[in-house]
C-alpha cells in the first residue's frame, strides 16, 4: 500500500471518529451506543497499517488473495454489529409494549374518574 | 363471582357492535371489555355506543398483548374468571355457559373451547394440518388431548390470568399450543369443553399469504423455548 492511501484511510477513520465525538457532545447519539462506532473509527484507522499484519497472517493461514482475510474479519463484526442492534430494538419493543398497556390502563381509570360526579 | 369478557379488536367496526349484542343476549353475568388494538376505523366509538368498557391501545400492538392488557384490567380490577373472544363474530356466545359449566365440574384452571369436540367445523386443508401437528405435539408434552390449540375462546381462572398477567409471560402475537405447554409448566390444569363456532363475519383472517409458513417456523421455536425454559411451579 502506498503512503498517500494509507494517509487517506487513516484520515477517513479520523474523520469518522470526529463526527461520532461531535454527535455525543451534542447529544444527538447516545454514550453508551457511540463506543462500538468509535471502535469502528480506530479500526479505520488502525487499518491504514493492517496490510503489514494481514500479509503475514494470510500467507500463514495460505490464503492466496490476503485481502479476503479482512472482508471475513469485516463481516464477522458487522454481523456482531447487527446481532447487538437487534437485541436493543428487542428491548426496546418489550419496554415499548410495557409503557403502552400502562398508558392504556391508566387512560382507561382517568376516563372513569372523570365521568363519575363529585 | 365476577367474571369479565375480554374482546381483543383491531379495525373490528363492523363486528364489534353485533359481538357485543349476543354476549348481552347469551349471558347476563359477565361484564364486557373491548380492548381497541390501535384501531383506524370506528371500533372505538361502536364499542362506546354498547357501553361497554373500552381500553384503547395508542397504536398496534397485536392480539396477544391486547389480550394481556386485559388480563392486567382483570387482575387489576378484582376479576375471578376471564373468558377471551374474537371480535370477528366467530365465538358463538351461548357456548360460554358450557364452558363454565365443564370448569366447575372438572375444577379446571382453564378451559379451552374446541370446536372440534362434537361439532361439524370446517377448516381449510393446511389450518386442518397445523391444527393436527401442533395437537401432538401438545399431547406428546403434556398428556392431554387438546383437539383446537389455536382457539381464542377461553374460560381462565384468576391464578392462571394473573400468571398471563406479569411481563412476557403471554406471546405478543398468537397465544397457540405454547401457551398450553407454559401452562402446563406451571401446574395449571387445562381441559377442553365443546363450543360453537361460525366462519368469522367480517371474513378477515389472521393467517393468510405466506403468514401460515412464518406462523408454522415461528410457533417450533415458541414450542422449543417453552420446552427449554420449563421448570415447576
Amino acid at each position: 500500500m502506498s503512503l498517500p492511501v494509507r494517509v487517506i484511510i487513516f484520515i477517513l477513520g479520523l474523520m469518522l471518529s470526529i463526527i461520532i465525538f461531535e454527535l455525543v457532545r451534542r447529544k444527538k447519539f447516545r454514550e453508551e451506543l457511540s463506543l462500538m462506532w468509535f471502535t469502528v473509527g480506530i479500526a479505520i484507522m488502525a487499518s491504514s497499517v493492517a496490510d503489514l499484519i494481514i500479509d503475514p497472517i494470510a500467507r500463514l493461514l495460505k490464503i492466496g488473495y490476503p485481502p479476503a482475510l479482512v472482508f471475513v474479519w469485516v463481516i464477522f463484526f458487522l454481523i456482531l454489529a447487527l446481532l447487538y442492534f437487534s437485541v436493543l430494538i428487542s428491548d426496546l419493543k418489550g419496554k415499548l409494549k410495557e409503557l403502552s398497556q400502562k398508558i392504556a390502563l391508566m387512560e382507561y381509570k382517568l376516563n372513569e374518574k372523570h365521568k363519575k360526579p363529585e | 363471582m365476577k367474571y369479565l369478557i375480554i374482546v381483543p379488536a383491531f379495525n373490528e367496526e363492523a363486528t364489534i357492535g353485533p359481538v357485543i349484542d349476543n354476549i348481552r343476549h347469551d349471558v347476563s353475568f359477565v361484564d364486557v371489555l373491548v380492548v381497541n388494538d390501535g384501531s383506524t376505523d370506528n371500533t372505538r366509538t361502536m364499542a362506546l355506543e354498547k357501553q361497554v368498557k373500552v381500553i384503547n391501545h395508542p397504536f398496534n400492538l397485536g392480539y396477544g398483548t391486547a389480550l394481556q392488557t386485559g388480563f392486567r384490567f382483570a387482575e387489576g380490577m378484582g376479576y375471578d374468571f376471564v373468558i377471551t373472544m374474537d371480535a370477528d363474530g366467530q365465538h358463538v356466545s351461548s357456548s360460554i355457559a358450557n364452558l363454565v359449566e365443564t370448569m366447575e365440574k372438572q375444577n379446571a384452571d382453564v378451559v379451552i373451547g374446541s370446536r372440534f369436540l362434537g361439532g361439524d367445523y370446517e377448516v381449510g386443508i393446511s389450518k386442518k394440518i397445523g391444527i393436527w401437528l401442533f395437537s401432538l405435539i401438545g399431547e406428546i408434552y403434556t398428556g392431554l388431548k387438546i383437539t383446537d390449540p389455536t382457539s381464542g375462546f377461553q374460560l381462565l381462572k384468576r391464578s392462571v390470568f394473573s400468571y398471563l398477567a406479569q411481563g412476557d409471560n403471554y406471546p405478543l402475537d398468537y397465544p397457540d399450543v405454547n401457551i398450553i405447554m407454559a401452562l402446563h409448566n406451571m401446574r395449571f390444569k387445562v381441559v377442553e369443553a365443546p363450543v360453537a363456532m361460525v366462519t368469522s363475519i367480517s371474513g378477515k383472517s389472521m393467517h393468510s399469504g405466506l403468514k401460515p409458513i412464518v406462523y408454522v417456523i415461528r410457533m417450533f421455536l415458541a414450542i422449543l423455548l417453552i420446552w427449554a425454559r420449563r421448570k415447576g411451579r
